[in-house]
């Protein structure tokens, strides 16, 4: 992994870059950075979730792209709950292991990255890209302190991520590995849906500012305080730290008497989810669940800090 | 000492126990007259299916596992048993079923029809009943309690033969081949996303009955000890079954066959079809199933709270250093009930004359006849006292009636007395005293947060856990050494935890943010009830309407979510609203929000708030709440112009 | 509006959300005895001297649920945090080429030692304890003393939990100066829990020592600077609360924001660095809320008027 420099060399000679809409400013932190002119020869690809343009007026920060030097953009109307409503209009690109892919993957939803990867792989044979992200510079708490943090609201609906089912031996011990957030609703819908016979959570830490490894902490105080769930740790920023470990607690699992059917619950960081992400498609028999909310709510961070690229061996 | 604390109440999801903490922590709830409905026998011998409905925490999963066979098999080797002794003592074998949502929801979408889908959850279903069946089996041969010889020359071969296998000798690789089919499954379901494909097996797929009902038979049929014994399918959290699916298991309700039942788990309102497949027909309740509540909250002959004392002796006990100092009685942690007279001396203490002073200015009553009612060391009397002389009652004779009271005399004065404060009255003043003085209620003692629990044993809990998570923090030695935790500690769990609910309600499907909307709203209009200073209408928490009855269907399924996530309790039975009203239903709010609107969580008759239909529609809606649209003609804010308690407040 | 009426305004928390939070922090994310009773104690030290009795108690809380606070498993955490990108440092080193990464680091540590800056008892010694447990490191890779490392050995590694003087009064700087004989010739690596960005720079460019730490801290976790994350919600209150906790910090500690103004609010479980600010963890008539173990110098009475010996 690699910090961005926004004072850097442009990024240059990709074939895709994909990325998704989203009024937080780190939405085109990296586009900005991107080569896409005429003779650059890079397409961009940019999902437009339909809900989150429903309503907005030109001049929102979400249309930011359409001032920028891009020669080839193409647009991807999706639903923000249905990860494959974007599948048609991705077939029409040739994408193959060939190609030089990378994905921003700041303002795009959990399941909509971990299907597009998948997808990429599955469907075309891509066998690596390149991932970016840009860290928020802050998260808004109110009064200042943390004492609550919604980052949808609505019901939720625990799903597996698309592609990401797993298997499921009869007699196996299920084993929920879940990347804390700071939304403590969602791990314990989670904990209680998928009932596993052991939970372990993953805090990211370090995380972006110290004070956040205890603010995800006493945000999942309920669960994290049962004297049965393990807390391991990650840094928040580094989904390879993420990948070891989950790799570790398989071995861990295989060495133990029995089948253990692993789930995880990436609720964390994005970077900590693209480490699980990586696991699972490395591990087919691991299955994604994630907490799908009605609404996201629009903006609970704001402004950029550091970028961050990793590039992925999707196989 | 310490070092081997821990809060005895965090923890354990019923779901996630292993087979020795069921036991641990098994209380049965027919010991405490939780159900009339059913006693223990008919989990195994009813004919009838049965439903058990309840919300979130009622206990349902610990319930329905308890009489599965793995926990039952484990409570024969603690009692020193053979498996099948207690399955013959039962009458039947238990097979607990639970399929999480995620997985259930998975069997959607990617445009394939309806039909494409229920052809495929069926036949999982089929293999996941099927499966399980032979587990048991396995088990019980592993235990000799069957004997191979008749494995091998009835049951295996005939299972082998409903499979469309090739004939093999031993359970183990039917298992083996049944786990593989289910794996096929879990393959399709991840690849379908990116390859809209049929599914395509290399074995029949199964329909509906034929290994849930099929292998069932054979095992009464092969194995002599089934012979008369029931098949009991424990199936949990039916709520979570998408349309179709419920529409398939009502099917198998509806042509369960002798010997095979089903025992359901689910929410209230967790039925989202009656329907079922394949026919037009529907499931009725009484018919094809008979319907068990879990959160029942005005049953007459329940032993709730004792149910609760013993669940948390349990929890107490697994704590070694409770157990070893004796710590095992949670009321004496709590202590068993309010102290009023206690809060109430404590709540005036600084300001000893405030009452008084007030209804010297605004009652229009003498100074000397007011100090004829004072009772210093009883300020809830004192202010019973001041109400009597504002409904008209003479200071001599509210006087006579007080001292009748204090001094144990049995004269009428006194038993009128006694009633009005010891049965009616006395928790009313103490809101009434507390809006007063604008103090918040304390909410503490068992009996509290019986109530507050509202029928829901994991709300119990949770109140218990974070009371003794605040006593830790304050003084952990003195919570070790004393073995009590104070009432501001209590209050503050209640609070918690009342705030911690009530937020939860947005989280609702569909419907969170306007149940939500309405709970604050009817809250607050309880609360106007409470503040009411002739306590004219003590302690109203409850509110009339027909559901069934509205037109518009978003208020229905509105308030009937706001039931399924107990939210909002019907009571058993109607009851009128008010002296002369129409029977009708009543509807208690959640106790657990008492705290947030500081109203009582007591279930009391008397008084409900009748909504119509253009009043539920505006509580639901954004529009501002005009309390006195919903309070009675005689106006409990009629008398002050700014409808507060005394005018110059 | 002024620093009370902020602090009284309904956008402001009061005592008892505060007490909550730090309660729930304490508990859960601290594993820390920390109880209602020391925090009461830590309290009374306000006597209103700046702001009033209540306005004062209401910031120190403030403060202290801004508090981090590293228990010992992350502690542990942090010390596999700097082994690993220690290794990645290694294997990503661009002037070696044509060998496996399994090669470059038995290499690089079949000739290397790793020691502490300070004093054996120091906290660098503890945290190489720790260092070498949770990464199963060999014995043989530490050595007590500068003075006892072979010339041969080509890397040398020094561990401490906190770098974050820039300039020649941190410690570190003041080792190197100190060692610069025996440090020439060799690969200098150090490896920190705790930096700052300032502190990382200056010793890089002074003494060309590559510094890799787990956590790098900046102007944001400076309590009172004006990127300060503690203020951002309520930027005009870093001021009075600077001024607050300067005046409290001057009668308890030479430097009342912390060793170089640090303007820190965090501690380890095993002790508090002096760059925190000392309202935490002062023991000079004052009732501590975090612990810090001060170096002892110079040489004092060994015993303590026990009865019995």
């Amino acid at each position: 992994m690699e910090r961005v420099s926004a004072d850097g060399p442009p990024i240059s000679n990709l074939d895709y870059f994909i990325l998704s809409s989203g009024s937080d400013s780190r939405a085109y932190q990296i586009l900005s950075q991107i080569q896409a002119g005429p003779t650059s020869g890079t397409k961009i690809i940019l999902f437009n979730y339909r809900e989150r343009v429903a309503n907005r007026s030109s001049d929102n920060p979400l249309f930011n792209y359409r001032n920028l030097a891009i020669a080839d953009i193409q647009e991807v109307d999706c639903d923000i709950k249905n990860p494959s409503s974007s599948l048609s209009a991705l077939e029409a690109n040739t994408f193959d292991e060939t190609k030089a892919i990378a994905v921003d993957i700041s303002c795009f939803t959990k399941p909509y990255f971990f299907f597009l990867l998948k997808l990429l792989r599955e469907r075309f044979g891509v066998l690596k890209i390149d991932a970016y992200y840009t860290e928020p510079q802050f998260y808004s708490f109110e009064k200042g302190v943390f004492t609550a943090f919604h980052t949808s609201s609505g019901p939720l609906s625990i799903i597996e991520i698309p592609g990401y089912s797993g298997q499921e031996r009869r007699d196996a011990a299920r084993k929920l590995i879940i990347l804390l957030g700071f939304d403590g609703d969602l791990s314990r819908e989670i904990n209680e849906d998928v009932s596993p016979g052991e939970t372990v959570v993953i805090n990211g830490f370090p995380a972006y500012s110290p004070k956040f490894k205890d603010i995800s902490l006493i945000a999942n105080e309920k669960l994290v305080s049962d004297h049965n769930i393990r807390v391991a740790y990650a840094r928040a920023n580094h989904p390879f730290e993420v990948y070891n470990l989950l790799a570790a607690f398989k071995k861990e699992a295989s060495a133990a008497e029995g089948d253990t059917f692993i789930n995880v619950a990436p609720l964390g960081t994005k970077p900590m989810a693209l480490g699980a992400c990586l696991f699972a498609l490395h591990n087919p028999e691991v299955r994604v669940v994630y907490p799908l909310p009605e609404t996201y709510k629009d903006k609970y961070s704001d402004a950029c800090w550091s970028s961050w690229v990793y590039e992925l061996p999707l196989a | 000492m310490s070092d081997s604390y821990r809060n005895p109440f965090s923890g354990v999801n019923a779901v996630q126990l292993k087979e020795d903490a069921i036991l641990d922590y098994w209380c049965s709830p027919f010991t405490y007259n939780i159900f009339s409905e059913i006693k223990q026998s008919d989990i195994y011998r009813e004919e009838n299916n049965i439903v058990l409905m309840g919300g979130r925490s009622t206990g349902k999963s610990m319930f329905l596992r308890y009489w599965s066979y793995p926990i039952q098999f484990r409570r024969a080797e603690k009692e020193r048993k053979k498996p099948l002794d207690i399955i013959k003592g039962n009458e039947g074998i238990g097979f607990y079923f639970r399929i999480d949502s995620p997985i259930l929801k998975s069997f959607d979408g990617y445009d394939l029809n309806t039909e494409h889908w229920a052809s495929l959850f069926t036949h999982y279903f089929e293999l996941t009943v099927g499966i399980q069946y032979l587990e048991a089996l396995k088990r019980l041969q592993d235990d000799a309690e069957i004997s191979e010889q008749a494995e091998t020359s009835c049951f295996v071969p005939k299972v082998c033969e409903l499979l469309r296998l090739s004939p093999q000798q031993r359970l183990e690789p039917v298992i083996t081949e049944l786990d593989r089919r289910l794996r096929f499954i879990d393959t399709y379901r991840g690849d379908v996303t990116f390859h809209k494909k049929a599914f395509e097996p290399d074995g029949p797929v199964f329909p509906s009955e034929s290994l849930s009902f099929g292998i069932a038979n054979l095992i009464i049929q092969c194995f002599d000890s089934f012979r008369d014994l029931n098949i009991i399918i424990l199936l949990d959290e039916y709520e979570n079954f998408l349309t179709y699916q419920q529409m398939m298991v009502n099917a198998l309700l509806r042509f369960t066959k002798p010997q095979i039942k089903f025992r359901i788990g689910m929410r209230l309102e967790g039925f989202r079809t009656y329907n079922m497949m394949g026919t037009e027909d529907f499931i009725k309740e009484g018919r094809e199933y008979r319907k068990v509540v879990f959160e029942d909250i005005s049953s007459q002959n329940s032993d709730y709270p004792k149910f609760l004392a013993e669940i948390a002796k349990k929890r107490l006990e697994h704590v070694r250093t409770l157990r070893e100092a004796g710590f095992v009685d949670i009321k004496k942690f709590l202590s068993v009930r309010e102290d009023l007279e206690q809060e109430a001396r404590d709540l005036v203490k600084n300001d000893p004359n405030r009452v008084f002073n007030q209804f010297l200015k605004s009652s229009g009553v003498s100074k000397k006849e007011l100090e004829k009612v004072r009772c210093l060391d009883n300020p809830l009397i004192e202010l019973l006292n001041m109400i009597w002389l504002m409904r008209g009652v003479s200071a001599d004779e509210t006087q006579q009636a007080m001292r009748d009271f204090l001094d144990g005399r049995k004269t009428k004065r006194a038993k009128k007395y006694r009633l009005d404060y010891v049965d009616k009255y006395k928790l009313s003043l103490m809101f009434l005293l507390c809006s007063i003085y604008r103090k918040e209620k304390q909410y503490y003692s068992f009996n509290t947060f019986s109530f507050l629990s509202s029928g829901i044993v994991g709300q119990f809990i949770e109140l218990c856990r974070r009371s003794f998570a605040n006593a830790e923090w304050r003084d952990r030695d003195a919570l070790l050494e004393n073995g009590t935790i104070s009432r501001e500690d209590q209050t503050r769990a209640a609070r918690d935890c009342s705030v911690a609910e009530k937020q939860q309600i947005s989280r609702i499907e569909d419907y969170g943010g306007t149940i939500s909307r309405f709970i604050e709203k009817i809250g607050n209009i309880f609360r106007a009830f409470h503040a009411d200073h002739k306590l004219r209408y003590p302690e109203v928490n409850q509110f009339a309407t027909n559901i069934e009855a509205l037109n518009d269907k978003n208020l229905q399924y509105a308030m009937q979510a706001a039931i399924k996530w107990s939210v909002i309790q019907k009571k058993r039975t109607m009851h009128r609203s008010g002296p002369g009203e129409p029977l009708q239903d009543i509807y208690a709010v959640n106790r657990i929000f008492s705290p947030s609107f500081q109203i009582s969580y007591r279930t009391r008759g008397g008084k409900s708030v009748a909504l119509n239909e253009k009043q539920l529609e505006d509580l639901m809606s954004d529009k501002a709440l005009v309390i006195s649209n919903y309070t009675p003609k005689d106006g409990i804010l009629k008398d002050s112009a700014s409808g507060k308690l005394f005018p110059e407040q | 509006m002024t620093v009370e009426a902020i602090l009284d305004s309904r956008d402001f928390p009061e005592e008892d959300d505060l007490m909550s939070i730090i309660m729930h922090t304490a508990s859960t994310a601290w594993k820390h005895d920390l109880g209602k009773k020391d925090i009461d104690a830590w309290l009374s030290n306000f006597q209103g001297e700046v702001f009033g009795v209540k306005h004062e108690k209401l910031m120190a809380l403030w403060l202290l649920s801004h508090f981090t606070f590293y228990n010992q498993y992350e502690v542990e955490a942090l010390c596999k945090v700097v082994y690993q990108d220690l290794l990645h440092l290694l294997i990503t080193d661009p002037t070696i080429a044509g060998k496996t990464p399994a090669q470059i680091i038995s290499e690089f540590f079949a000739s290397a030692n790793i020691i502490s800056p300070e004093a054996v008892s120091g906290s660098g010694g503890f945290v190489a304890y720790l260092f070498r447990h949770v990464n199963n490191l060999p014995v043989h890779l530490f050595n007590y003393s500068i003075d006892n490392v072979n010339d041969r050995v080509k890397n040398l590694i020094t561990i401490d939990d906190v770098t974050l003087t820039a300039g020649p009064k941190g410690q570190i700087a003041t080792f190197m100066k100190k060692h610069e004989q025996q440090l020439q010739n060799k690969n200098l690596y150090l490896l920190t829990l705790v930096a700052t960005d300032d502190a990382i720079q200056y010793l890089s460019e002074t003494f060309n020592v590559h510094v890799v730490t787990a956590i790098q801290l900046d102007s944001r976790d400076k309590c009172f600077s004006d990127k300060s994350d503690i203020f951002s919600a309520f930027p005009s209150l870093a001021e009075p609360f600077r001024k607050f906790a300067e005046h409290y910090g001057k009668k308890i500690y030479q430097h009342p924001l912390g060793f170089e103004d640090g303007q820190y609010a965090f501690g380890f479980y095993y002790n508090a660095p002096d760059n925190t600010l000392p309202i935490f963890w002062s023991q000079i008539k004052w009732t501590p809320v975090i612990r810090r173990h001060h170096k002892n110098y110079t040489w004092k009475r060994f015993l303590q008027d026990e009865r019995f010996i």
